[in-house]
This record gives C-alpha cells, sequence and structure tokens, in this order.
C-alpha cells in the first residue's frame, strides 16, 4: 500500500475526481488503526444534499498533513433521523467530530423564491427563530448521545433576491433574514465550548457565490455545492481538526532582511531599508501588523537571522516605522550559525517541540535547508514579490485554536519574561540563591466556572511535562470538579518577572485508603521553579488530612513526555510495575515526610 | 490516446486499453450516477465546454460523449 505523500507525488492533485481517485488506493481503515492515539479523530459528516467527493478529499488532505481519520458520511438527506435515534449508525461510529451541512434552500423551504412580500418582519423572525430552536435541538441530541465536538456549517445568503432593487425597502427582505440567522446562528453558539460555526458564506463568498453553485449539477444530482469547490470547503476543516488534535503551531520563527523589511540591513543601512508607507515598503508594514496580531492572540514569536546583532537591534530601536518590538520576541538568534542549528537553539529557549515551528525566510535555499534538516518545521514558501506576504500570512491557519483564554493573550509577554529570567539565572549562577531572589508565589485554586475552560485545554495542549497525557473536555472537567470522588486543582505562578498565569492542573481520585493522580502537568515554562513540588505536596497534604494513607500515580510514556519521566521517582514513589505498553505505577506512602519546597510562597485560595 | 480517453481513464482508474466507444454507463460498476455527474463536470473543466442537461442525462457510451463534444468543438 502507497502512502499518501507518494500517490500524490505521482500526479496532479486538483479536482474532486483525482481525490476520490487517490482514495480508492488507500486503506483508511488499516492506516486509522495502525495511527499514534493522538493523531486520530473520528468524523461524521451529515448533510443535506450531495456532497459527493467531500469525503475523499478531507481523507486524502487529512491523511497529507498526518492527521488519521476515519470518516463517515451520513445518508442523503437523513442528518435529522440520525441526530435524533440514539441508536442510529452515527452514534454507532462514535465520532469525535460532527460537521453538520445544512444549506439555505433546506432551512428556507418554499421561502427561498416565494416570500410575503408585505408585513414580513413577523413572518420572517418567526421563520428564524424556528431555525436556530431546529438547529439547537439537533445540537442538543448530539451532545446528549456523544462525546463529539460540532461543526455546523452557517448559510450562504443568497445572491438572488425576488424583490429585485427594491430589497433594501422592506424591513426583513429574505437575504436580510439569512444574515440575520447566520448572526443569530454564531451568538447562540459562541459561549457552547463543544459547538463551532463555520462561516459558508464567507468560503462561498470566497469562492465567488456564481462559482459556487452550478445549477446543472444542483438538477442532476442535488449537488448544492459546485463539484468544483469540494475540495477547497474540506480546507475549511482542517483548521478545526489540526486544534481538536492539539496540532496547533505555537511559534513563528522570522528572518530578518527581506523579511520584516525589504532589503539588507548589513547593506543598505537603517534608512536604506524598505519598510514603511511607499509601494515598496507597505508590505512589510502590514506584514508585520499581521504578525502583531498573531502575537496577540498567543503565537510565541522568534527570529532567526543571518546578521550583525548590533545592524539588527537598530533597527528595531530607531527605524520609525518598526511595528514589532525587542519585546515581542522569546528568542532572537540573530549571528551568523546555520539556520539549522538557530532552529534548534530557539526551540530550546521556548522549550517547545520542533514541530510547533513555523518558519519564514524570503530566502529559498535556506528555506530547502531547514525543509531537509528539520521536516518536522513548517516552512512557509514564501512568494518571491512582497506584495503577496501579507496574503500568505493572512491565509495561513495553521496557528487556529479553538478558543482564546487570558493566558493565550498574555502569552508572548510571558515568554518575554521567561527571557529575562533565563539570564537572570545564568547572571546569578547558584540554584537556591536563584530560586530565593525569585519569590515565587504559587496559588493553588479548585476548579470553578473561570478556570474550567483553560483547564481543558491544558489537558489537551500539554505535552511535555504530563504524566498520563489525558486530554479531558470541559464537560470532563465540570463533572469531576463537580464530584465528591475527584480534585481537581489548578496552579497559578507569579514571580518578580511577573504572572506567568494559570499553568498548572493536577486531577486526583479521592479513595478512602488511597488516593490516586489521574492527572499531574505544568507548562514547560514554570518548571525548574519548584512549582511541581509545591502543587505534588499540596496534594499529599489534603490526602493526609482527608486520612488517607497511600499516594498513587501513573507514568504513561509517549513521544513527548520524558520531561515527566522522573517525576515519580524524584519525590519519595516506589514503582509497583510496568505494564506491556511501557505504563508504570507508582506509589508513595502519605506516612512518609514531605515538606512544601522553600522559597515558595503557596496560597491556597 | 485521445483527451477524452485520458479523462475517462483518469477519473474511473482505469487502463485506456479498458475504455472503447462502446463502453456503456450501467456496464461499468464505477460509472455510476454520482461518478457520472463528476466526470461531466471533469470533462466540461478539461475541456473547456458546457454540456446541457439533456445531453448529460442522454449519455449512454463512450461514444455519445465523443458525438457531443465533436459538435461543440
Amino acid at each position: 500500500m502507497e502512502s499518501v505523500r507518494d500517490l500524490l507525488s505521482k500526479r496532479k492533485v486538483h479536482g474532486v475526481t483525482d481525490y476520490i481517485s487517490v482514495a480508492r488506493k488507500l486503506d483508511e481503515k488499516t492506516l486509522y488503526e495502525n495511527a499514534p492515539q493522538n493523531r486520530k479523530i473520528r468524523i461524521a459528516l451529515l448533510s443535506s444534499f450531495t456532497v459527493g467527493g467531500l469525503r475523499e478529499a478531507l481523507l486524502v488532505k487529512c491523511l497529507n498533513e498526518g492527521v488519521y481519520p476515519l470518516i463517515y458520511l451520513g445518508n442523503y438527506n437523513q442528518y435529522s433521523q440520525e441526530i435524533l435515534e440514539p441508536s442510529s449508525e452515527l452514534y454507532k461510529f462514535k465520532p469525535d467530530l460532527v460537521i453538520l451541512i445544512l444549506d439555505t434552500r433546506t432551512v428556507a423551504g418554499e421561502s427561498y423564491y416565494q416570500q410575503n412580500l408585505e408585513n414580513n418582519e413577523k413572518e420572517s423572525k418567526d421563520w428564524i427563530n424556528s431555525t436556530l430552536s431546529n438547529i439547537s435541538g439537533l445540537a442538543a441530541k448530539i451532545q446528549e448521545n456523544s462525546k463529539a465536538r460540532l461543526l455546523i456549517h452557517n448559510f450562504e445568503v443568497p445572491t438572488y433576491s425576488p424583490l429585485g432593487i427594491i430589497d433594501d425597502r422592506q424591513t426583513y427582505s429574505f437575504r436580510r433574514s439569512v444574515e440575520d440567522l447566520n448572526a443569530k446562528l454564531t451568538e447562540i453558539f459562541r459561549g457552547d465550548p463543544r459547538t463551532f460555526v463555520l462561516d459558508y458564506d464567507l468560503f462561498a463568498s470566497r469562492v465567488g457565490k456564481d462559482n459556487g453553485t452550478d445549477y446543472k449539477m444542483y438538477y442532476l444530482g442535488d449537488f448544492r455545492v459546485s463539484p468544483k469547490v469540494i475540495p477547497g470547503l474540506s480546507d475549511q476543516y482542517t483548521p478545526y481538526i489540526r486544534a481538536i488534535l492539539s496540532m496547533t503551531k505555537k511559534c513563528l520563527v522570522l528572518d530578518l532582511d527581506g523579511v520584516l523589511w525589504g532589503g539588507v540591513v548589513g547593506e543598505d543601512g537603517l534608512e536604506g531599508i524598505r519598510l514603511g508607507p511607499t509601494p515598496e515598503g507597505q508590505p512589510f508594514l502590514d506584514l508585520q501588523k499581521i504578525i502583531l496580531s498573531l502575537y496577540h492572540r498567543g503565537v510565541i514569536l522568534a527570529i532567526n537571522s543571518a546578521n550583525n546583532l548590533d545592524d539588527a537591534l537598530e533597527v528595531f530601536r530607531k527605524h520609525p516605522y518598526m511595528v514589532l518590538k525587542e519585546d515581542y520576541f522569546a528568542a532572537m538568534e540573530i549571528n551568523w550559525n546555520d539556520k539549522v542549528s538557530n532552529m534548534k537553539a530557539i526551540a530550546e529557549q521556548v522549550e517547545i517541540g520542533i514541530d510547533s515551528l513555523v518558519f519564514l525566510d524570503d530566502n529559498h535555499v535556506n528555506r530547502e535547508v531547514v525543509k531537509q534538516a528539520l521536516p518536522e518545521v513548517l516552512t512557509i514558501d514564501l512568494p518571491s514579490d512582497p506584495s503577496l506576504y501579507p496574503k500568505t500570512l493572512m491565509d495561513l491557519r495553521v496557528f487556529d485554536s479553538l478558543q482564546l483564554t487570558p493566558e493565550d493573550k498574555a502569552r508572548g509577554k510571558m515568554y518575554a519574561e521567561q527571557r529575562k529570567r533565563q539570564e537572570f539565572q545564568r547572571v546569578t549562577g547558584d540554584i537556591s540563591e536563584y530560586l530565593k531572589a525569585l519569590q515565587t508565589v504559587v496559588t493553588i485554586e479548585k476548579a470553578n466556572t473561570f478556570n474550567i475552560p483553560r483547564i481543558s485545554q491544558l489537558t489537551q495542549k500539554t505535552n511535555q511535562f504530563n504524566v498520563t497525557t489525558r486530554r479531558y473536555l470541559e464537560d470532563d472537567i465540570k463533572r469531576m470538579a463537580h464530584s465528591d470522588n475527584f480534585l481537581v486543582l489548578s496552579l497559578k505562578v507569579e514571580d518578580k518577572f511577573g504572572d506567568s498565569g494559570l499553568t498548572g492542573v493536577a486531577i486526583v481520585e479521592k479513595g478512602r485508603e488511597k488516593w490516586r493522580i489521574d492527572s499531574f502537568l505544568l507548562s514547560c515554562r514554570v518548571l525548574g521553579r519548584k512549582v511541581e513540588d509545591t502543587l505534588l505536596t499540596y496534594i499529599m497534604e489534603e490526602a493526609a488530612r482527608e486520612g488517607a494513607q497511600v499516594l498513587a500515580g501513573e507514568f504513561i510514556p509517549t513521544k513527548k513526555n520524558a520531561p515527566a519521566k522522573d517525576f515519580f521517582a524524584k519525590h519519595g514513589f516506589t514503582r509497583n510495575s510496568v505494564a506491556a505498553n511501557g505504563s508504570e505505577s507508582w506509589v508513595r506512602d502519605l506516612q512518609e515526610v514531605h515538606e512544601f519546597p522553600q522559597f515558595v510562597k503557596v496560597v491556597v485560595v | 490516446m485521445d483527451q477524452l480517453s485520458a479523462i475517462v481513464a483518469r477519473v474511473f482508474d482505469l487502463s485506456p486499453d479498458d475504455l472503447s466507444d462502446l463502453t456503456e454507463r450501467g456496464k461499468l460498476e464505477v460509472w455510476d450516477s454520482l461518478n457520472h455527474l463528476l466526470l461531466i463536470s471533469e470533462i466540461e473543466e478539461e475541456m473547456n465546454i458546457e454540456f446541457t442537461t439533456d445531453e448529460v442525462l442522454r449519455i449512454k457510451t463512450l461514444k455519445d460523449i465523443r458525438e457531443i463534444i465533436s459538435k461543440k468543438t
């Protein structure tokens, strides 16, 4: 069996029939069964019309990105029955993600062409409300009968109006009703952590609504989306799939000359580089603004540039149109080392996996070198014309995550603080002097309405210091937090350099004699400050206080969690057993001494 | 091999040798109603022509497609 990459390299894959043909040669089930656990996803596509080729396009695109899906395509226009019937094939399939593809004609019925031309406000509002309640009813059923997340298409605003140019004279034309329906649809699901609305109307606009419908295909085969745009439609789903699997990229690594500004600062000088409101300088200025918006969304920024450090810093400090400031960068590798060593140094400094990096460099040779040496890095093929840079970055969807927590928004700042902390540690030398000078304050708080989204997000995203790597949805966390049998703890860290925010989670199952650590994880950037010791000691104190004798822990090895491997051994646990899959079980006698670490102030709220 | 046979072979994953002008819809498993429409869509795009709805419904063999195309080009 050939891999999807071989198949794709051998032929032009463009139209929907190409995807169908590639998919025919793939054994999706075997690929799924042999795939790593964190790359598997079961997707159900439910639609109210023919979506021939959508399943195949999505399958091929997922596999090409290293995602191994199993895709269930619901029967033609049977979506209601499948969702409402708890014993349906849909629920037997046990989807992780349900994509509900309804179109405007389906929900409009007769009013697509015939609407009451007078006094239609009440009629329109009734239609909007009943459509919304149908959809939210379906969403509720899916939540009730499965653990799946749900992605719902919104509705294409028709290009046709039965009223012609007097469409705008009506309080509620049909087009206006669809716009309103879309706005309300987004609104009702905005706070729902499991349901997302895909802006299908935006997709239709981007491909051009006239191209998005092929009337012949519609009348002949009930294709309401032209087969020509089906592959493009499947691209709208992949950012959600990557986000669900925590494959979101975390760090954007930038070259300087030719990327943040035009020209070469070492040769052209501060005045000679192109950056600012001129035809040549504007694309670079806009690119920097787009990068800044990524930073505000929690994307970590770093520099990998062959330059004299002083030349580069002069631009950051003195150029009037420089949008990005030194402080926004978590790592700056500005030197004459090769790009590959610099990439590795950046991953190490920022403490993230090399596969979380995205690399932007205008030099084709540099890109090839990085692609060859570090295929895990996503190296972007920048077009040769800088006027296309802003669009390239705007279209890059790899940083998308399912939600934005306060920690995401502050992440850039936290990494800059971390850079200062590392410098301070180098200067201080002695570790206990360093810890003392840091004045660390650890705040431990039980799960509550405010921190549950972040707790769930951390279980989804933390790969390295994570003893069991169990992923939990917000609902799971809520359930455990409300149960008397579980203790769900969050941890915040603050020190003289700043506030790292909520960066640790522990979930403990409370037995009478024995408490069991179900999950224990910390964001890597707070490691080495004794905060893990603090959280563990707190758990031991609580367990002992409630009369438990023993604390049990598990270590489930993954490709990435080596940093947590010695955690139990270091804290007085003894290994009980090792299972065939490598999972270790550990226990600790709570009678034995356990003390909070020195120099860390503990606050329990 | 002509352009049409190439497209049909590619869409249906067949060797052009397996195809003749007499190849018939309904006799070829892969040429079902969904794939028929996708084939037409593909031919339209590659050869830059448009079939009418009636033509699409009337097609029974590769020869039929060829005749419709020859009228249009």
